[in-house]
């Protein structure tokens, strides 16, 4: 029986897994498709509900599982292929230097997400103007100082792919409320002579601190709320006219904004059915990778040995994708040691 | 087991059979209202207009402006992000609105949606120039139509669009077996336009 964990995915929850692994004395591969550790998280600059500066924290457990000797970090690397049980598994890994087969006890699945591309919202002129961005892209703005100054109206429109069967996925995101709201206070911030609209259908704020800090963005950053799902961003004479139902009055609203911030889905990672198939377990129907039993088993895969964490499972925040993280790590430790 | 609905189910769910659309897909995000080129003039937005189907409120939406107001372009459709299609509901009160006598606030539309049929009975296709003519003469405020039309209508003329050919209405070959339609259709409503 071999003592090794694989964890696969290199973002928060994977090198927390990793951590709490060598911590108890366990032996870990971590493996990463980029070629940096930090995952989603590495790429924004403020944590929400608390504004932590993102960039630091990631980099101090990136540096933790750098400087482990019991943690072996392979970036630009790949599981190309599986097979054994519970306590041996033989996986083939793609290095930049060439293949190498491992034996592991217990296989972490730590593969993150990826935003989704609005392309279909043609109605949004994403893709067509410059000025309509998604969140990621305004985090990237941010990060280099390149959000518009002056006095200048930004749009944030929720529920891009969420909630939306026709062209994205049925599930709520579960964060957008959340970091659309940091990212109108992160306007006001840096801009103070900005004015932000944020367009919301419900607000979703389930954490410590989320309401209040969504309420924040109202009553001290002075983001005006509007109750409506934005139907028409339109460009033009280099404005953005933005159309939408004011549903608690009845009325159509528009906005002549400067940016207009799309939050965009959070969906499966790219690859996550592929990767699924190549371990033998099961996804959902979106192709996030299924839990047995969601609520005493969320980290238990459809295949005894195999674990999951993060948000690969389901949209989550990064506290959870780092509890997540440590409670495989507990479970891949009692089936290697 | 007999199961029996209340009385206020039986509107959304005639209109849920007419319309072919689940209302309740609708999950009130309004973008469909948003969205609607016409929902400044309606009396209730689109989205408000399915919440009052639930309600089961047949007296206020069916003699409503809104229902009228419609023009069935599909905007609303195309955006919805449950894929609900709402100007089939529209079109379903609409002939509910007529078939059960409810008449509207908004009087124009009916008027000028029975020109319009007339034309195409008659002609086999659309005669504009016949339209607009007919549809003046029947609104009742004919000194502010001929204003609004002059800047629209000798420019057309000037620039080509329009000719003279098309003052008076061609019929097309198959005129009669159109006009056989519209009388079908007549009979299969019992008699009613």
């Amino acid at each position: 029986m071999s003592k090794k964990t694989l964890v696969i995915g290199g973002g928060i929850a994977g090198i927390t897994a990793a951590q709490k692994i060598a911590q108890n004395g366990g032996d870990v591969i971590l493996i990463e498709k980029e070629d940096a550790l930090g995952g989603n998280f590495a790429k924004l600059t403020y944590t929400f509900p608390v504004l932590g500066d993102a960039k630091a924290l990631v980099s101090q457990e990136v540096q933790k599982v750098q400087t482990t000797p019991s943690i072996e970090i392979l970036t630009n690397t790949t599981l190309t292929a599986c097979q054994g049980s519970v306590g041996d598994f033989s996986v083939e890994l793609k290095t930049l230097s060439g293949t190498r087969q491992e034996i592991v006890g217990a296989i972490i699945v730590a593969a993150g997400f990826h935003y989704m591309e609005p392309t279909a919202y043609t109605e949004y002129s994403y893709g067509r103007s410059p000025k309509v961005v998604t969140s990621l892209e305004f985090e990237k703005m941010a990060a280099e100082n390149r959000l518009p100054q002056g006095n200048v109206r930004v749009v944030f429109v929720h529920c891009v792919g969420s909630r939306d069967k026709a062209k994205g996925y049925v599930y709520c995101s579960k964060i957008c409320c959340s970091y659309s709201a940091k990212h109108a206070i992160m306007m006001k911030k840096a801009n103070p002579q900005s004015k932000s609209y944020v367009f919301y259908i419900d607000i979703r704020a389930l954490g410590k601190g989320y309401e209040e800090f969504i309420r924040s963005a109202m009553e001290e950053h002075n983001v005006r709320y509007i109750r409506g799902r934005v139907a028409k961003v339109l460009e033009s004479e280099g404005k953005l006219l933005v159309r939408a139902e004011d549903s608690l009055m009845g009325n159509p609203v528009e906005v002549e904004a400067d940016l207009v911030v799309l939050a965009s889905a959070m969906e499966p990672p790219v690859g996550s059915r592929d990767l699924a198939a190549m371990l033998g377990i099961a996804t959902d129907e979106y192709g996030f990778f299924q839990d047995v039993e969601s609520n005493v088993r969320p980290c238990h895969s459809s295949k005894p040995g195999i674990f999951l964490a993060g948000s690969c499972t389901q949209p989550m925040e990064i506290a959870s994708a780092v509890a997540m993280g440590g409670l495989s790590a507990s479970e891949a430790l009692a089936v290697t040691r | 087991m007999k199961v029996v609905l209340h009385g206020e189910h039986s509107f959304l769910e005639e209109v849920e059979v007419r319309s072919g659309q689940k209302v309740q897909e609708c999950h009130q995000c309004s973008k469909c209202s948003g969205g609607c080129p016409f929902s400044g003039v309606m009396d209730y937005s689109p989205n408000s207009i399915l919440e009052m189907i639930v309600y089961g409120m047949k007296d206020q939406v069916l003699p409503s402006k809104s229902i009228q107001m419609c023009i069935q372009c599909g905007t609303c459709g195309a955006q919805c992000p449950a894929g609900f299609e709402l100007y089939e509901v529209m079109n379903a009160l609409r002939a509910m609105a007529k078939e059960e006598g409810y008449t509207s606030s908004e009087t124009k539309i009916p008027k000028m949606n029975k020109i319009f049929l007339g034309e195409v009975r008659n002609s086999g296709r659309m005669h504009e120039v016949g339209l607009i003519v007919k549809n003046m003469l029947s609104q009742g405020e004919l000194a502010r139509d001929v204003a609004a039309l002059i800047p629209i209508g000798p420019p057309m003329f000037l620039n080509g669009i329009m000719g003279f050919g098309d003052i008076l209405p061609r019929k097309i070959h198959g005129q009669a077996a159109v006009a056989k339609i519209f009388d079908n259709v007549q009979k299969m409503r019992g008699g009613q336009g």
